[in-house]
């Protein structure tokens, strides 16, 4: 299906794709978001399945990836994705005919939409993360052994290279180590592949799904309606008004695999007493209610605030605070035995199998 | 050993028995019985549990609030009777979540294996008597120095590499360096209540997870032993009977230094014939705690001369010590020889040391001590070299060791205008961050956290009554005499009797 | 007695307060100029309390700055590339953009571990300045890439404008300490257009104050709930601009004896509600969207009341109604707890603290380094609370926060401290605080 975005699909995909990704601090998706309205202006911006291209029409993921640095950090000149899509043409000799999203969530949800209009190419509904994970390869893609490279980065001051890997996980530790160099992020294109392999092995929806998502929580409905509509539309389930009662940091042995420091928050629900736990290393990665497992990456988990239905800032949490906390499924490629190795809580230095193992 | 395993629960233990030692951070209802103890490396172990166990989680399972809860949560399932947890490892949710599932909760300030094993003694069960730790414990026992305490550990270690730090600097060391990846486990030494760290580590061949717990069982208990045997040993080098104010001692007559100071020059090692290079060792601050420190000094300067009985001395502004050398020695290669020894740890400490250069006369133990003082001066002022020898002074060192009266009258006399001033110490302070900062405004405004405009309002008024800011030729001149003008009026403002 | 006033065009209102208890309801002076109403209050005070009867004064300038005329900024952007086109120019938020004549771009800036990622290309940008007229550098707003990490090039930029254009009121946004570029940028834009609004108003209170209560320490009432020494208005304005939603929070509270809870104002524009802990509001940082912009990242803002909110019996509340009519009934039944014709912002700005912020990036290798730097921090907010005139055993923390930062290098962290005064140094009336200081 063949769909024309506009503004509002804009405002919608940056709550939404925030939504997906509650750990990280949204001003570069909002600020981005303005410059992809402003562009859109003058151009036409076109959402697309990847059944409505070519089988093999090659396709390309952009994203922003990231070592220290985020947009709002050190602002994009404006030609960096532009120049590695450019330079995955040059280095395979094929033109480029859709650009996926290398995550569909937080900015690199919303960074295929400015370099479709740049290049007048249309962004495909799909993606190999359906969440946002820390290492690039951490995708269905590389399940299904499609190659990673070509990788093509380039830095906001203009320096670019192209990097040829066979192995995902060797392509993150070169690609981490090239982006602190390059400034502290880099756009990157990568996963270059047939149209017919992403339809196969990528994961359908996730673009629109974070237009949906957005469509809910900036609507001038009830919180309570918000709330609901959000659940009914992921199959999420729900830990209902926890109150923050200690957020820790590094409170974990941090693994030099997966950079960040970690942390956790504790709640209480004060009407049951339950005592809830978030362990947090980029992304939530456990879920506790009285000691037991709720949820375990790759399960995806959101924070949304009681009062107002507003996604929870990290930055800004205090103790005493009422927030929801959502939980829902991850792809189903994902819950699989490989799915689960490369991306289960094993993955993220918690030494526990995630509930559906071995199911 | 074998017998009928003694019937305990938790109020006995408390009371009586190990938990003695342990922290209550929840106690549950009604008073389990504890037939058994777990030292647990791995969480599903708690699922094979028999009830009533007491869970003691290792610090081999990690560390993590989110561990507690999850051990927690299993050991309500296995109806445990209690969890025990390393005191740095807890945190209030945890607590919150002992109370919610109704289990007692205890937390231990050393490592857990301790109290596992003093369980395990109670009920009877024999699993956790750990030869290695008894061996130890009694070879500890016997050894009187430092260095035999050291190689008792390394010993059961196999060989390892076993440290003695302080504040990270590297004091002692016996045992092999490993190449290779290692894992290092640590226990503090000595808690000084600075809340400096010396500590005891090991150094292990990486991924063997045994002897890592081992490792740490050791240091638990070889510490005691370790504290004492390093005060002991400091203790054996006795001190002079009063701290060696070393103004006094330099103010009387050079020719008869060596008659009147002969105590501490005993404790020197001196001998008379002898040659020797006099080293000086300062420290930035008078810190509280220095009799520590001495320790520390002394432990650090074995590297460079490990005669017995031979250690630095205390004095009112760090120590002194004397180093033997033969008539053709180079002061400037010893002096590379104990910079590449100690410098570093030296610099990490905050301190300098200085060497005197060579003197004919081997009774001339004065203006070698003096000469020292001199050149650790000028290493602890510039901060660039922790160990400098007289000889290799230049000009350079002239401005470290300025003579401020003498700056203040030029000063008088050439500057009458800002010394009038009424505003002269704000003028001076201004015109020192401009020239510390290399003549960035906006740097030195920073520093002194004022308006970037009020700091270009003051310069102007320092070009007013005279100072020549922006001559080339005489701007190092203004420093100096800035630099001085500002340290006296600090100083005043400290002690407004002492310098009237 | 401490006493609060507030400048309102060429009116000043005051109220005196004695302890936590208001001794002299708010009057207000409206003469021709500022000056003289300013003169009509100091004196009449002068007389009813005596020069030595008036502690301190804290001025609420945030009316006087929000209403000036604010100076042009010149905006100075400093990264390794300038925007290849018009739609990836950051877009200046609303507050800022009036203020701005022109926006430069610089080649420059610093990674986060503090590298630089390309020089500064400072001779063409002194080429750049020597050729504008000294009124179009009135003010200057200076952003670099990564400058929370290293201010170097906002620095030397600085001197460069200051070396040609001695009198241009030069902002750097490493002053406010924030990760967004954009964030930075916008304070210091702001602030730098106030900047010699700020010097005047400063001026103008300390020679007025001098001449009616000579010694007596001046202080402007800020956005956090706190005080600072009007000394440091010339530099930091920004700070001074929004204070009302936390005075009334610290007013509010004061006046119903609560130190730790919720604080609902109930005005005709609706129901806000904040939190309260030892008397000062618990900062809720500036909001995520565009239009917030314009405040610094210490300023207190309350959030509209929502119908989710729960309000838990357990935590004490304070209902301020300030509305003009008082008649209906509140949203979520809430019952006024204080209803005061009392002035409770111009009473908060009187009973404020002194407080400080450490806000900066470390470089930790595990827990045990993030507490230790954790301390040092809060040490050192405690040691500006002091520097402040606070007495040493009178400091506290307000809150102590490290942020981890994802997908960030892992050894590189936020930590944000605020430190106060504690409550019972100014709880005392003045009887009992005398003779405490005769001891």
């Amino acid at each position: 299906m063949i769909t024309r975005l506009i503004a509002d699909d804009i405002r919608h995909l940056g709550t939404g794709a925030h939504f997906l990704a509650c750990t990280i601090d949204p001003m570069s998706v909002f600020s981005y978001a303005d410059m992809i309205e402003e562009t859109m202006k003058e151009r036409r911006l076109m959402l697309v399945d990847a059944a409505d291209l070519a089988p093999d029409d090659l396709v390309v993921a952009v994203g922003m990836v990231s070592h220290g640095f985020t947009f709002a950090d050190m602002p994009p000149a404006g030609d960096e994705f532009v120049g590695c899509v450019e330079a995955i043409e040059a280095t395979m000799g094929q033109q480029v005919r859709g650009i996926y999203p290398l995550a569909a969530a937080s900015i690199n949800g919303m960074v295929p939409a400015m370099v479709a209009l740049q290049m007048s190419l249309p962004v495909i509904d799909a993606d190999p993360m359906g969440r946002v994970f820390p290492l690039i390869s951490q995708t269905t893609l590389n399940l299904a052994a499609i190659p990673i490279g070509p990788i093509a980065l380039m830095g906001v001051a203009g320096d670019r290279a192209v990097v040829e890997v066979g192995d995902a996980q060797r392509a993150e530790t070169l690609v981490r180590s090239l982006v602190t160099d390059l400034g502290g992020w880099a756009a990157t294109a990568m996963y270059p592949c047939a149209a017919a392999q992403l339809r196969q092995h990528g994961i359908p929806g996730s673009v629109s799904r974070m237009i949906r998502i957005g469509e809910v929580l900036d609507s001038d409905r009830p919180t309570r309606w918000k709330h609901q509509h959000i659940a009914r539309l992921l199959g999420a389930k729900r830990i209902t008004n926890v109150r923050v009662v200690d957020i820790e940091g590094a409170s974990r042995p941090s693994d030099v695999a997966v950079s960040a420091l970690p942390s956790s928050i504790s709640l209480v629900d004060e009407e049951s007493g339950q005592v809830v736990r978030l362990e947090i290393q980029n992304e939530i990665v456990l879920v506790l209610v009285d000691g037991g497992t709720a949820a375990a990456i790759p399960d995806i988990v959101s924070l949304v605030n009681t009062d107002d239905g507003t996604v929870v800032d990290l930055s800004d949490i205090r103790e005493g605070d009422a927030l929801d906390v959502v939980i829902f499924d991850a792809a189903p490629p994902w819950y699989r035995e490989d799915g689960l190795r490369l991306a289960g809580p094993r993955a993220f230095g918690i030494p526990l199998d995630h509930p559906r193992q071995g199911s | 050993m074998t017998g009928h395993p003694r019937h305990l629960d938790i109020a006995g233990s408390m009371a009586h028995g190990a938990l003695r030692e342990a922290t209550a951070l929840f106690l549950s209802e009604g008073n389990p019985e504890i037939s058994s103890v777990a030292l647990i490396t791995h969480l599903d172990e708690i699922h094979r549990l028999a009830p009533n166990s007491v869970v003691v989680l290792s610090s081999a399972l990690g560390s993590g609030g989110w561990l507690v809860s999850a051990a927690l949560r299993r050991a309500w399932e296995r109806r445990a009777s209690a969890v025990i947890v390393s005191g740095s490892e807890y945190s209030s949710s945890a607590t919150r979540l002992a109370d919610r599932l109704d289990i007692t909760l205890f937390a231990v300030e050393n490592d857990t294996s301790r109290i596992a094993l003093a369980l395990a003694t109670e009920i009877g069960a024999n699993s956790f008597a750990d030869t290695a730790l008894a061996r130890l414990a009694t070879a500890a026992a016997s050894a009187t120095t430092l260095t035999d305490v050291m190689l008792v550990v390394s010993a059961e270690l196999g060989g390892a590499e076993v440290l003695l730090e302080y504040d990270g600097v590297t004091l002692h060391t016996v045992g092999g360096t490993r190449r290779g990846p290692t894992d290092t486990v640590s226990t503090d030494v000595l808690s000084s209540s600075l809340g400096t760290r010396s500590t005891l580590t090991v150094k292990l061949p990486a991924a063997q997870q045994t002897r890592v717990e081992i490792a740490r069982s050791l240091l638990t208990v070889a510490r005691p032993a370790i504290e004492a045997a390093w005060l002991q040993g400091d203790q054996g080098t006795a001190s002079p009977a009063a701290l060696f104010t070393l103004d006094e001692a330099l103010a009387g007559p050079w020719s008869r230094f060596t008659d009147r100071h002969r105590d501490v020059l005993r404790h020197l090692g001196w001998r008379p014939g002898q040659h020797y290079v006099a080293v000086s060792i300062r420290r930035q601050s008078k810190a509280p705690g220095s009799s520590h420190l001495t320790s520390v000094v002394r432990l650090l300067w074995r590297a460079v001369d490990p005669r017995d009985k031979c250690a630095p001395v205390e004095t009112d502004t760090g120590w002194v010590a004397l180093l033997p050398v033969r008539e053709t020695e180079d002061t400037a290669a010893l002096a590379i020889r104990i910079r590449t020894r100690i410098g570093a740890a030296l610099q990490e400490l905050g301190m300098a040391a200085g060497l005197s250069g060579w003197r004919d006369d081997p009774d001339a133990l004065a203006p070698l001590i003096h000469e020292a003082r001199v050149a650790a001066a000028v290493a602890l002022s510039t901060r660039d070299r922790a160990v400098i020898a007289f000889p290799e002074l230049d000009l350079a060192a002239a401005a470290e060791l300025l003579d401020r009266p003498e700056i203040l009258l030029v000063a008088e006399l050439a500057l009458p205008h800002l010394m009038a001033h009424p505003d002269r110490d704000t003028i001076v302070e201004a015109v020192k961050a401009y020239l510390d900062h290399h003549g960035s405004v906006a740097l030195a405004a920073e520093s002194l956290t004022v308006h970037r405009n009020t700091l270009q309002a003051r310069l102007a008024k320092a070009r007013a009554v005279g100072i020549p800011i922006d001559d080339p030729d005489r701007i190092l001149a203004a420093h100096i005499v800035c630099s001085t003008l500002h340290r006296r009026a600090q100083a005043t403002s400290e002690n407004p009797i002492e310098n009237g | 007695m401490r006493v609060a006033m507030r400048l309102r065009g060429t009116a000043c209102t005051t109220v005196v307060v004695d302890g936590l208890r208001v001794a002299c309801r708010a009057r207000e002076s409206s003469r021709a100029s500022l000056r003289s109403s300013l003169d009509e209050a100091l004196e009449r005070l002068r007389r009813e309390f005596g020069p030595a009867g008036i502690s301190d004064i804290t001025v609420d300038v945030g009316q006087e700055l929000a209403g000036a005329k604010r100076s042009s900024v010149l905006v100075v952007r400093i990264s390794p590339r300038a925007p290849v086109d018009d739609s990836h120019v950051l877009r200046l938020p609303p507050a800022a953009a009036p203020s701005v004549t022109r926006i430069m771009y610089v080649a420059g800036g610093h990674d986060m571990r503090g590298r630089s990622l390309t020089s500064l290309a400072l001779e063409s940008f002194r080429e750049q300045l020597s050729t504008l007229p000294s009124e179009d550098v009135a003010g200057v707003a200076i952003t670099s890439v990564g400058s929370l990490v290293s201010p170097e090039h906002e620095m030397r930029a600085a001197d460069a404008v200051l070396s040609l254009h001695g009198d241009a009121r030069v902002c750097v946004s490493s002053d406010f300490p924030s990760r967004a570029f954009r964030d930075r940028e916008s304070n210091a834009i702001v602030n730098s257009s106030l900047m010699r609004h700020g010097e005047t108003v400063a001026a103008l209170l300390r020679e007025v104050g001098a001449r009616h209560f000579p010694g007596i320490p001046l202080f402007f009432a800020k956005g956090d709930g706190g005080r600072e020494s009007m000394a440091r208005l010339p530099m930091l304005p920004i700070s001074g601009l929004a204070p009302e939603p936390a005075m009334h929070v610290v007013g509010g509270a004061a006046l119903a004896g609560v130190s730790d809870g919720e604080v609902a104002l109930c005005t005709d524009d609706g129901v806000r509600i904040g939190r309260v802990s030892g008397g000062i509001p618990v900062e809720r940082s500036a909001s995520r969207r565009i239009d917030h912009r314009g405040v610094s990242s210490d300023t207190t803002l309350l959030n509209p009341l929502s119908e989710n909110h729960e309000l838990r019996a357990t935590v004490p509340r304070v209902v301020v109604d300030l509305r003009s009519a008082r008649s209906k009934t509140l949203p979520l039944n809430l019952v006024p707890t204080l209803t005061t014709d009392h002035d409770t912002a111009l009473v908060g700005a009187a009973v404020a603290p002194m407080t400080a912020w450490i806000d900066r990036m470390v470089t930790v290798s595990g827990r045990a380094d993030l507490e230790r730097a954790q301390r040092i921090a809060e040490d050192d907010a405690e040691s500006a609370v002091v520097q402040l005139g606070a007495s040493p055993a009178q400091t506290r923390i307000v809150q102590s926060t490290a942020y981890a930062m994802p997908y960030g290098d892992s050894n590189i962290i936020r930590i944000r401290v605020q430190a106060a005064e504690k409550p019972s140094a100014l709880d005392q009336p003045s009887s009992a605080r005398n003779s405490n200081d005769d001891s």
